[in-house]
């Protein structure tokens, strides 16, 4: 077939088939659609951010020894893995979607990913100075008994009475202490000797949440020598 | 209806979506030079081509709201007919066939490197080393090497049509010509030449 044969058929298919060109708004929309969705996704990363960083600064790294074990070993167990994973997924998610823009292809795949990395930092670093992340690592330990056993945080440190490591809700003052609520919902009578450490002006007052290393005296009796608030923030 | 020889494509791309009768110059300006590609990509069968080619040209109007003015309507259209041909490849379970054309595979003198086909006297035996070269090395190899010895497209050109970054496609192009060196070597070219 030569071109102008070609041509005509070409010509012929349009008019028979009442071909006419997609309207401009359906390509601006689709690339709006699929920016929005990777500025969302890296949104849901900067989040994922935030939140790894509030469980690594809320950590408490120095009572590995109470736990029996290296200080190694307590950085392997307490790393977020769940969170990273999560980063991980939306950032290939955010690099997935900026190559299929209309020009995304131009960008090196390697850039797309470390530039939504830093971003996600950078917005992640913000959202956790502004405090928002706590309330999502909290809410989702309430609501998901499967992610309160993925994710290894306070709530599964602070429950060893036997090994000096107490938590809870003070429930009662008296001289001597306190009465606390703990995590399981037992109660405790907690000594507060002289020496007593009040760590980051943790205040005694019922209703308060704190951390307790000490020694376990009977079943349901602890002394304490380092008191901390629940949150280190 | 326009005079398309004092139009530029984004001249007429523009004409087109005014007026569709002036689609058959966009058809007759790159009929040839995409046919001549669609073959050089590998589709040996006329008539599979003009399939090709007719799917292309139909994609091509249907989207013709999506070109970006800001790269070249010849790669865009170029890009279109890569894909069609691909997707042909993928549908029919067909492999690419090596190039043959003997004009096409002179041009290999392009390639810089320490070879000169200009010295050799049976130039049969290195079209024949040639073909065998270019069927052993990979399918993103032979498609760089099209664009930038073939159809002569440059690195940005190249990067619009296959969709790929130009670093990546400088690497590609790299790579290829030193796979198409150690294919030359395995097949003793330097003793002919």
């Amino acid at each position: 077939m030569n071109t102008e044969e070609f041509g005509k058929t070409i010509e012929t298919k349009i008019n028979e088939e009442q071909l006419t060109p997609t309207p401009r708004w359906h390509f601006l929309l689709k690339n709006y659609v699929i920016w929005s969705f990777a500025l969302l996704t890296t949104f849901l990363g900067s989040l994922a951010v935030s939140t790894i960083i509030f469980i690594l600064t809320d950590h408490d790294w120095d009572i590995f020894h109470y736990l029996d074990r290296s200080l190694f070993e307590h950085i392997f167990i307490s790393i977020p893995y769940v969170w990273l994973i999560i980063l991980m997924f939306l950032v290939s998610i955010v690099q997935y979607n900026v190559t299929h823009t209309k020009r995304g292809y131009r960008y090196k795949t390697s850039l797309v990913l470390i530039g939504s990395i830093l971003f996600s930092i950078i917005f992640g670093g913000t959202l956790f100075s502004l405090g928002i992340n706590s309330e999502i690592h909290e809410l989702l330990i309430e609501q998901i008994p499967l992610y309160k056993s993925a994710i290894y945080t306070k709530e599964n440190i602070w429950i060893f009475p036997e090994k000096g490591l107490l938590s809870g809700t003070i429930i009662a003052i008296n001289e001597n202490g306190f009465t606390l609520l703990d995590l399981n919902k037992k109660i405790w009578d907690v000594t507060t000797p002289d020496d007593t450490k009040w760590e980051n002006n943790v205040i005694l007052k019922i209703g308060e949440k704190i951390k307790l290393i000490g020694t376990q005296n009977n079943i349901d009796e602890f002394s304490t020598f380092v008191i901390r608030p629940w949150n280190k923030r | 209806m326009t005079d398309a020889r004092i139009q530029s494509d984004e001249e007429l791309v523009q004409a087109t979506l005014s007026d569709k009768n002036n689609y058959r110059y966009i058809v007759k300006r790159y009929h040839d030079p995409l046919l001549r590609y669609v073959l050089r990509l590998g589709c040996k069968n006329e008539e599979d081509s003009e399939d090709i080619l007719q799917e292309v040209f139909i994609k091509t109007y249907l989207n013709l709201n999506d070109f970006d003015p800001e790269m070249k309507f010849s790669s865009w259209i170029y890009r279109i007919a890569h894909n069609e041909t691909m997707s042909h490849f993928r549908k029919m379970k067909i492999r690419p066939q090596p190039i043959e054309k003997e004009e096409d595979l002179l041009l290999f003198e392009l390639i810089p490197d320490e070879y000169d086909m200009e010295k050799e006297s049976d130039k049969k035996r290195i079209t024949e080393i040639i073909q065998q070269a270019l069927k052993a090395i990979d399918k993103k190899y032979r498609d760089v090497i099209v664009l930038k010895y073939l159809e002569e497209r440059s690195y940005e050109e190249i990067s619009d049509i296959l969709q790929k970054p130009t670093g990546t496609i400088a690497t590609l192009l790299n790579r290829a010509k030193q796979r198409l060196q150690v294919e030359f070597k395995k097949q003793n070219i330097h003793q002919i030449l």
